[in-house]
């Protein structure tokens, strides 16, 4: 055996222990901490989503101190020890004979209960986007007043910056149209990562926090009274320290009251607020209508104390009938925090299982299908205080082949000093999300910080580039391997989004003041290299005529492709080399067209799955047979005698208006000089949707004037109607195509 | 401060995990990479391993005890990895001897350069995800034998048995490593 020194093994294991420089471990640390939380909040937004049977562990607010102000309800209710309705002897603990709101549905209907029915399934938690279109976005009404809950997440933006501080503001990012809401937090401090959170609607993009919400439930966001009190039980809910008041919970039950009415207990030690739990006619939730006997009777099995308004507060249409005194239960979904109560066994204050404060009512809101796509801008903006980030890309239709590129613009629209301080790396970065799809990358920044000095006018860019990392386990791992290989921004076909993101501080001491996180989204659609040259819809009509070829072999209208492909199963003795070879050629057998026949020889074309077509030339042979003379792609162009095919695209420095009557086209040619003269005259065809333009010019004599100078002529070609609204196609070549894209490299020319 | 952060994190606060994570990502990954030896298969570990921390943290009884708690589940995530990533079988080296203990023919004593790095390297990955393991905490971590104990779980007698195998396991897998 080799003996090891043990400065020598200890030296290997440190050394294993080290990977890259140190710039290069401080930036993976943070890249890693970042996925750590991004796929816990995944895990979580899932369970929140999907009702998944997660551990059952919470989310929970800070610093309860200042919450209770907020949550004023919330009550040192020890006395209620008094009336026994915390102990043993109250309401009995859950049990097998317990029912839940969503297992008596027809106890509920005997009773004539008007609340709308709902049920754990029916909880909605909003996404930012849906928020924002709840709180007033796309012109609907803000539905001031109502409580929703939204798994989102609260920034803290500074708003207003004197010169020695900045007013702070929290608000939630919406991500329809990019719109601020503003976040009245009151006294609430509270975790600022992403979570669900209660929020009532109090002005058209404004709304005030009421909590952070558990998902303890197994169901999901809403749980029963009974699992409510589990929790409780559990004492999972146990103030600390730093957390005196626990988080909120959605519970699903029946909201009653006791209408007998109980003068206040004589005993003077009872702080004036408990007479919310004691004076009066009690409510309850509980986990099914109850009947009550006459007289304070037994409380509810099952039930949860409430305060005593809560019935009149929050039960949805609540009714009281006088005589006999009787209140008609209500079913809903009552936000409910936990009420306290001291002494016993608490050596601090610790949640009563058996009361709980009613905070709001948590109503469906009405939330509109998602809108029919929308043209795609490809400008997106958002100004936060004195910043101001743009995003811009050239288009936002693409095809996979093509490399995307953009601009993002970080302004700063104040005019006296400043700092910024962040990642070394700079401020900006760039998100990926696939729409309707899990592909996904975030932002990553590096975790040092690097302070800036910023003035009037100051001003950052940053190129489309690529950000984030992966998980080698996700199902898109390969997609995510090969995007990080492939030098340009390239994307499959789907729609996508790219977002370009600032995330800065203006501390001048650098990454310690308030955050600034600004965010411009711009959707893009990207489609498959062969599905841009389908023809476009009317264009094969405005075509019709027209003579192409394959670059070689025979010329032939485009109307022979207007049929059946079935070529292959004709039983002309031309087709019979064609079944046979397609195979062994590694064509595809079937899907043909005969787009030209002679006594002599025969042309096919077929759809491939890699391209657009495929040819192949049968020929009769001197023994009377027939024979393969020639196969392969066909790239169809427009041919005239003598003349060779010129594809062409739009201008960009000079896009058309859809006034425009004078285009001004590209065109590649090996004598760019003399192109315009050598024009032959364009085939221009005007249709509803499109006007279709194929081009050819006569035959440069190579070296030539004006050969050699480049490959792009730009020159202009007079309409005879403006364009309007129409797109513009390059039928030069087959299948057209949309001129806004580069056309491919030409060969042959018109025999 | 960081006992808070685990109480807050065992209460289900994300913000103080991710606190607790920004703190201990590094050494997570650093023991991740020492005991697996690929950095992609130690970013994973250090993925999982803070991932089923947070699944379990409620679990945790006594916040004191969170760094050897995480330790303990970095272990059992880098030997999860190392099944998954690899379809690696761990194998112990008890077995291999070398003639009555002599060095093979042309071995040379453990020395430095390159080769001998190299040679470490797949020598140490001939070992268990355990032996590895008690070897880091020992060795380049410098913890004591009731602290590895209370970090893998174990008894301590274990520990020291266990470490005097990996010992040996390493040194007998140098004599298949070294190059000769």
């Amino acid at each position: 055996m080799i003996p090891l020194e043990e400065p020598q093994l200890a030296a290997h294991l440190a050394r294993r222990s080290i990977k890259g420089t140190e710039a290069q471990q401080i930036v993976r640390s943070k890249r890693l901490a970042d996925e750590i939380r991004s796929r816990i909040g995944a895990e979580a937004q899932a369970r929140h989503r999907f009702g998944g049977a997660a551990a059952s562990w919470l989310s929970v607010l800070r610093s309860g101190v200042r919450v209770q102000a907020t949550l004023g309800a919330l009550l040192v209710i020890a006395a209620l020890a008094w009336t026994g309705l915390l102990s043993g002897g109250g309401p009995r603990h859950p049990g097998p004979g317990d029912s839940s709101p969503g297992q008596s549905p027809a106890t509920a209907s005997s009773i004539g209960a008007s609340s709308p029915s709902i049920t754990a399934d029916t909880v909605q938690v909003l996404t930012e986007k849906q928020l924002e279109e709840v709180v007033g976005g796309s012109g609907a009404t803000a539905d001031i007043g109502r409580v929703v809950i939204a798994d989102v997440q609260i920034l803290l933006t500074p708003s207003q910056c004197s010169a020695s501080a900045c007013a702070t503001e929290y608000s939630i990012l919406g991500t329809a149209n990019g719109r601020v809401i503003g976040v009245d937090v009151g006294e609430l401090d509270f975790s600022l990562a992403r979570a669900p959170f209660a929020l009532r609607i109090v002005a058209p993009f404004a709304v005030q926090l009421i909590a952070q919400v558990g998902s303890p439930s197994s169901s999901g966001v809403s749980m029963t009274v009974a699992e409510y009190r589990t929790e409780i039980l559990n004492q999972r809910l146990q103030p600390t320290p730093e957390r005196t008041v626990p988080i909120a919970f959605v519970v699903d039950a029946w909201l009653e009251t006791q209408v007998s009415t109980r003068a206040c207990p004589l005993i003077a030690t009872i702080p004036p607020l408990l007479t919310d739990f004691t004076c009066g006619g009690w409510s309850w939730l509980t986990p099914a209508p109850f009947e009550w006997s006459e007289g304070l009777g037994s409380p509810p099995p099952g039930g949860l104390l409430v305060q005593n308004a809560a019935y009149a507060d929050f039960a949805s249409d609540p009714v009281i009938q006088a005589s006999p005194p009787l209140a008609e239960p209500r079913r809903g979904l009552y936000l409910i925090a936990p009420a306290h109560t001291q002494g016993g066994t608490c050596s601090i204050d610790c949640e009563a299982p058996n009361a709980g404060s009613v905070l709001a009512r948590v109503d469906p809101v009405e939330l509109a299908p998602s809108p029919e796509p929308t043209a795609l801008s490809s400008h997106a903006e958002m100004t936060l205080g004195a910043f101001r980030l743009s995003f811009d890309l050239p288009k936002t239709t693409w095809t996979s082949s093509e490399s995307i590129t953009g601009i993002s613009r970080l302004e700063y629209l104040g005019s006296g000093p400043s700092a910024m301080s962040g990642s070394i790396g700079g401020p900006l970065g760039f998100e990926l999300n696939e729409l309707n799809g899990s592909r996904h990358l975030g932002v990553v920044y590096d975790d040092a910080c690097s302070i800036k000095s910023i003035g009037k006018g100051f001003a950052l860019t940053a190129s489309l580039r690529k950000d984030g990392g992966y998980d080698a386990d996700l199902p898109s791992a390969s997609f995510y391997a090969s995007f990080f290989a492939d030098p340009q921004y390239r994307l499959p076909p789907g729609d996508w989004e790219l977002t370009a993101w600032a995330d800065f501080e203006t501390d001048p001491q650098g990454c310690s003041g308030p955050e600034y996180k600004l965010k411009a989204t711009i959707g893009i659609h990207v489609i498959s290299a062969t599905e841009m040259q389908t023809p476009l819809p009317s264009s094969a009509d405005l075509a019709a005529g027209l003579t192409y070829y394959c670059g070689n072999g025979e010329r032939f209208d485009i109307e022979s492709l207007s049929g059946p492909a079935n070529a292959e199963q004709s039983a002309d003795p031309a087709v019979a080399p064609l079944r046979s070879l397609a195979p062994q050629l590694g064509l595809e057998p079937t899907h043909w067209w005969s787009v030209y026949r002679s006594t002599t020889a025969a042309e096919f074309l077929g759809r491939t799955s890699s391209g657009p077509y495929d040819y192949v030339v049968i020929e009769l042979r001197g023994d009377g047979s027939w024979g393969l003379k020639g196969y392969g792609d066909c790239q169809m162009q427009y041919v005239e005698t003598g003349l060779s095919t010129i594809a062409w695209s739009i201008d960009p420095a000079n896009p058309p208006t859809p006034g425009t009557r004078e285009l001004h086209v590209l065109a590649r040619d090996l004598c760019p000089g003399t192109l315009a003269r050598r024009l032959g005259k364009p085939v221009i065809r005007y249709g509803v949707d499109s006007i279709l333009i194929a081009l050819t010019a006569s035959l440069a004599a190579p070296g030539g004037p004006g050969c050699g100078t480049g490959q792009t002529a730009a020159f202009t070609l007079q309409l005879d109607e403006p364009i309007g609204a129409r797109t513009l196609i390059d039928g030069s070549i087959w299948p057209s195509r949309d001129a806004r894209i580069v056309p491919p490299q030409l060969s042959g020319a018109g025999g | 401060m960081e006992r808070e952060l685990v109480e807050g994190a065992r209460q289900g606060d994300r913000a103080a995990f991710d606190a607790l994570v920004r703190r201990k990502v590094d050494v997570v990954f650093r023991t991740s990479l020492a005991i697996l030896g690929h950095e992609a298969d130690a970013e994973d570990a250090t993925q999982e391993t803070f991932l089923l921390a947070w699944r379990k943290l409620p679990s945790l009884r006594d916040p004191d005890r969170f760094d050897a708690w995480l330790g303990r589940i970095t272990v059992n995530a880098s030997r999860l990895i190392l099944r998954q990533r690899r379809g690696v079988r761990e194998i112990s080296t008890d077995g291999i001897e070398t003639a009555g203990g002599h060095l093979p023919r042309g071995a040379a004593q453990f020395g430095d350069a390159t080769a001998d790095t190299d040679a470490f390297d797949r020598a140490f990955e001939r070992l268990t995800v355990h032996e590895r393991a008690v070897l880091v905490f020992h060795h380049r971590d410098e913890l004591g034998l009731a602290e590895i104990a209370d970090r893998l779980g174990i008894p301590v007698g274990t520990v020291k048995s266990r470490l005097h195998r990996a010992r040996r396991a390493l040194e007998r897998a140098m004599t298949i490593e070294q190059p000769r």
